[in-house]
């Protein structure tokens, strides 16, 4: 299992590297935040960060809806590797 | 619906691209975001160049100067299929315009379907239908857009993406062990997911639709252009596409196809596609449509074919194929076809001067 605050610390800086600086990790992303191409470029900022393959059918706007929500999912996939 | 046809055959495959390359980098400044964001999607969508026609060409033009190249192919067709949403006009048909300028027989039965991603599976299956009738050995399906002057050039959903190409396939009749099986299907729920919203009878063409309008996305463009509503259409490519496209190759046994030619979406979604239906070979599922010539709608999967022989230069080699579309409408579908009887394939690049 991934250090749960260097997991925070990179899912911040994937979303500030999409222009969401300073978002909280509970703060919800779809409501204005991001649209269908900011979510990819965040798939693809996590994939190249912790070095893991979101699974296409994981790339869901709740696995999506915050940074609390994302953390889990890049911990399930990991755990799984 | 699932469809199973016997007796018939792609033969030939000819496309036609714009010698004009228009490139990602040079588009940004259009652009009303910020070049770091552009350049984000680059990367991840696989912008890069596109071909689109610098001067307003009609359909009409393209398939006229792709037609004059090997017209022997075409002079003893029995149907005449153009699958756009690019028409020439609102009325007539296009392949109306098409008969009186190749000077067709009235007998030669002449049809337009007004789709695009999925496109090119329908006209494959209407073309098999036809040929079940008697007299009918050999239907010309032509398909594609010249989607480019229909879509703003500020909207950086759909720009980048789009490419303007006009294919030429030749669906005509062989021995009784060639077979085409498939399936079709639209989710009408979705259908204003893509889409040109004024121009047609529910919302005329006015002074006010012309009008280019800043969009909550900060695109700019007016509702005579092409609209894309990225978070809808990307949830259906990843749901109900994959789904479907999971399901179809496992009941069609599809794990030993020569080749997957794919509708060319974009990169991220192709990429996951691949990974999702275990498609390791780079070389199985072409996805440099998409990198090097754009989005042309029903254009893209004999797009594909042409580009890949025109790579690998052994479509001879070629058996069990699967073709698959997927977009506008909300419609998606897929055949498996054998294209070892395929035996004509071009791919031409030039600019079509009316």
């Amino acid at each position: 299992m991934s250090d749960k605050v260097h997991v925070r610390e990179v899912i911040r800086e994937s979303l500030s590297a999409i222009a969401l600086e300073n978002v909280e990790m509970n703060s919800p992303l779809f409501n204005g935040l991001l649209d269908s191409f900011d979510l990819v470029s965040l798939v693809v900022e996590l994939e190249e960060k912790f070095q893991v393959s979101i699974p296409i059918e994981n790339v869901t706007v709740d696995n999506f809806s915050t940074g609390d929500s994302i953390f889990n999912l890049i911990n399930s996939i990991k755990s799984k590797q | 619906m699932k469809f199973s046809f016997s007796n018939c055959k792609i033969s030939s495959v000819e496309s036609l691209v714009p010698e004009n390359v228009s490139y990602f980098d040079d588009e940004i400044g259009n652009y009303p975001q910020s070049e770091a964001s552009s350049q984000k999607l680059k990367k991840v969508m696989g912008y890069g160049e596109h071909r689109i026609f610098t001067n307003p060409v009609s359909f009409t033009a393209v398939a006229t100067q792709l037609l004059q190249k090997n017209p022997s192919l075409y002079s003893d067709i029995d149907a005449l299929i153009v699958v756009t949403q690019t028409p020439d006009h609102l009325i007539p048909s296009t392949s109306s315009i098409i008969s009186g300028i190749l000077a067709l027989p009235a007998h030669v039965f002449c049809l337009d379907i007004n789709d695009g991603c999925a496109g090119y599976i329908k006209g494959v299956f209407v073309a098999a239908n036809l040929l079940n009738n008697p007299g009918v050995d050999k239907v010309l399906l032509l398909t594609g857009d010249v989607l480019s002057q229909f879509v703003s050039r500020q909207d950086r959903n759909s720009f980048p993406l789009i490419g303007d190409a006009l294919n030429a396939t030749i669906v005509e009749t062989c021995g009784p062990r060639s077979t085409i099986v498939g399936e079709l299907f639209t989710d009408g729920s979705g259908s204003d997911a893509i889409s040109i919203p004024a121009g047609g009878s529910a919302l005329l063409s006015s002074a006010e639709t012309l009008r280019p309008v800043v969009q909550n996305d900060d695109n700019i463009r007016s509702t005579n252009q092409l609209v894309m509503k990225g978070r809808d259409v990307f949830a259906f490519t990843q749901t109900t596409v994959v789904d479907f496209l999971e399901r179809f190759l496992s009941e069609y046994s599809c794990s030993d196809a020569d080749r997957f030619y794919f509708h060319q979406a974009n990169k991220f979604i192709l990429e996951k596609i691949m990974q999702k239906i275990g498609v390791s070979d780079p070389k199985k599922m072409p996805l440099d449509v998409i990198k090097k010539y754009g989005n042309s709608s029903s254009g893209t999967i004999p797009l594909a074919i042409c580009l890949d022989n025109q790579s690998t230069k052994d479509i001879e080699k070629l058996g069990k194929c699967v073709l698959a579309g997927f977009g506008v409408g909300l419609a998606y579908g897929g055949i498996v076809i054998d294209l070892s009887k395929l035996s004509h394939v071009k791919l031409y690049q030039e600019n079509v001067i009316v």
